[in-house]
């Protein structure tokens, strides 16, 4: 048992310096890490909804959809009330998450409640595969589902351009969109009136 | 100083880690969709590795011979963490990209391998020689290899477009097939240069051999 | 159950860990020149991945989670695994010398194959329960020794073939896993993970 205490003390004395080192690190990188994150999602705010200048996330718990169902394709959302530099309400975005084909995709979506349109969409992340699936982050996809009724179909190869060797991909992106008007349909009549 | 120098070259060329030793196979596969991710993977892998390489090298008459590699390996993986909340903090997109395969530094060959074979063994100025030649050598064949794929597989090289829109990518570059075939292929070519040299470097030498006995 | 079944295809053969993740590259190449030698590396993996898989999940809710240490997570899933191997060498060279001969050698390797940890952490980050964890990583040490014999399988007919000089070893190995991984291409997408 004496042979086995200097080898017990060494990897005692390398655990205890690492975790220290680590505690401190995270202690000092967290805040910085949160903060990284909050100003991906502002930016991802901002970007989807014309005009708008800060942002308030909408915690009334009326925002998460029916996950029970288990036919929706949207498994979490977080909606934000948007407002321009005087403090008028501009707008609503929505942070959607839902399957793609590989894994989750994050999706950031605008929406005016008056015409009851898409102001934007800007993918905030996913795990496609790159160069065909992962294309759904380029501009010219995002881009084409400004404008469009929340009461439009979404379907991929109809009313969304699909990308070559990926219509998973581009369906997972058109189904998240719908089933998040779906789900919110009853808020945007609120926030209409 | 001869000595430091040829420890600094041997991971660039003679030992390169990702074409002469395939070593580290998993990162140099799987990250290697464009140039711009291979290089941040070897840097990366770099920082690792000089970072605990040094450390080994100074710690190794005090760590018992049993313990050995839990040590090591808790020194690598406590600079893995180190690598990973600094690229979360300041360079969030590239931590998203390069995501699963930063924390899997830690059982990259390459580095317990280096901390084995050599940091073990040399003196801490030869081993710091030794970890920034093996990284060089390990990012210039990501970037090499990331580089390849983007060319054929998207049309461009560290995202700026190089062809004009008729360009048909070859798409399956930049899929998994495509990583193990552009390697293989790479690999072959390396293995036919290094012939092609050793054999230039024969003939040179003969002749100098015997341009020097004529001068006698 | 059926769910579990589907998992358990998904991570063998969908998301194959060697030829789909880039999971294990190492041995699959390194130790595929015999079939007998491939199988025996299969099957250790497979052992030590289903048990570091569960025992990564009770360390990662019972310890890391519990006591708010996520920044030790590298260090303690490579500290578990490091001395999984150990224990599981020790334990069946006492009760089992003929099963510790057969796969005697291959254990000290295992500790860096990175199929390991990956399991280890992809477990964590997809939110598994205990049991959908165990049969993920059945289903990741499945594929693995899958892969293995048909790598092994493939060379070991090679050696009647005439390889190109510049080839032989480990190039021509790549192109076989290449057009292998362009095989499995075929299943992805089947079972959405």
């Amino acid at each position: 048992m004496r042979n086995a205490l200097p080898l017990v003390v060494t990897l005692a004395v390398i655990a205890m310096v690492s975790g220290a080192a680590l505690a401190y690190l995270y202690q000092a990188t967290a805040p910085v890490i949160a903060e990284q994150k909050e100003l991906a999602l502002k930016e991802g705010i901002l970007q989807v909804v014309p005009g708008a200048s800060s942002y308030t996330e909408v915690a009334d718990g009326s925002a998460v959809p029916a996950s029970t169902d288990g036919e929706s394709s949207v498994s979490g959302l977080r909606l934000f009330r948007t407002a321009d530099s005087n403090g008028t309400h501009t707008g609503l975005a929505v942070l959607a998450e839902g399957v793609g084909f590989q894994g989750a995709i994050q999706l950031m979506i605008g929406i005016d409640p008056q015409t009851q349109a898409v102001t934007g969409l800007k993918v905030l992340a996913q795990q496609e595969t790159p160069g065909l699936g992962a294309r759904i982050a380029e501009d010219w996809f995002q881009d084409q589902f400004q404008g469009k009724s929340l009461s439009d179909p979404f379907v991929a190869k109809q009313d969304v351009d699909a990308i070559t060797g990926a219509t998973i991909s581009s369906k997972a992106v058109a189904d998240i969109v719908r089933d998040t008007a779906q789900s919110l349909k009853p808020i945007l009549v609120q926030e209409a009136n | 100083m001869m000595k430091l120098w040829t420890d600094f070259l041997r991971g660039l060329w003679k030992e390169n880690p990702t074409f002469r030793l395939l070593i580290g196979m998993c990162p140099t596969l799987a990250v290697t969709t464009s140039a711009a991710n291979g290089l941040a993977m070897g840097l990366a892998t770099s920082f690792v590795l000089i970072c605990s390489s040094t450390i080994v090298s100074l710690v190794k008459s005090v760590i018992p011979k049993k313990v050995r590699i839990p040590s090591y390996t808790i020194i690598i993986a406590t600079f893995v963490t180190i690598a990973d909340l600094v690229l979360a903090a300041n360079m969030p997109e590239m931590h998203k990209v390069l995501g699963l395969f930063i924390p899997l530094i830690v059982v990259n060959c390459l580095i317990l391998g280096r901390a084995e074979a050599y940091a073990n063994k040399a003196p801490v100025h030869y081993a710091i020689a030794d970890a920034v030649g093996m990284g060089l050598g390990f990012t210039w064949a990501l970037t090499l290899l990331g580089g390849v794929r983007e060319v054929l597989g998207m049309g461009s090289l560290f995202g700026h477009a190089l062809f004009g829109a008729n360009f048909t990518p070859w798409v399956i570059a930049i899929l998994p097939p495509g990583a193990f075939i552009t390697l293989g292929i790479m690999v072959g070519g390396m293995n036919q240069l290094t012939a092609y040299l050793d054999q230039r470097k024969k003939t040179s030498t003969r002749r100098t051999v015997s341009g020097s006995s004529v001068a006698q | 159950m059926k769910e579990l079944v589907l998992l358990f295809f998904g991570s063998a053969i969908v998301n194959n860990f060697v030829l789909a993740r880039f999971l294990g590259i190492c041995p699959f190449l390194g130790v595929s020149k015999e079939v007998n030698t491939a199988l025996g590396m299969g099957m250790a993996t497979t052992f030590v991945l289903t048990m570091s898989g569960a025992a990564a999940w009770l360390v990662q809710h019972f310890i890391l989670d519990a006591f708010n240490l996520p920044f030790l997570q590298y260090v303690a899933f490579i500290l578990i695994i490091a001395s999984l191997v150990q224990l599981v060498e020790m334990f069946l060279q006492k009760t089992s010398p003929a099963l510790y001969k057969a796969l005697g050698i291959f254990l000290p390797l295992i500790t860096t194959n990175c199929a390991i940890l990956g399991l280890a952490l992809l477990v964590v980050l997809k939110g598994y329960n205990l049991l959908e964890t165990i049969v993920f990583s059945l289903g990741a040490g499945a594929g693995f020794t899958l892969a293995m014999l048909m790598m092994a399988g493939i060379r070991s007919q090679l050696q009647f073939a005439d390889v190109p000089k510049p080839l032989q070893g480990s190039g021509i190995a790549l192109l076989i896993a290449g057009l292998m991984s362009m095989a499995f291409m075929g299943f992805s997408g089947l079972i959405a993970m």
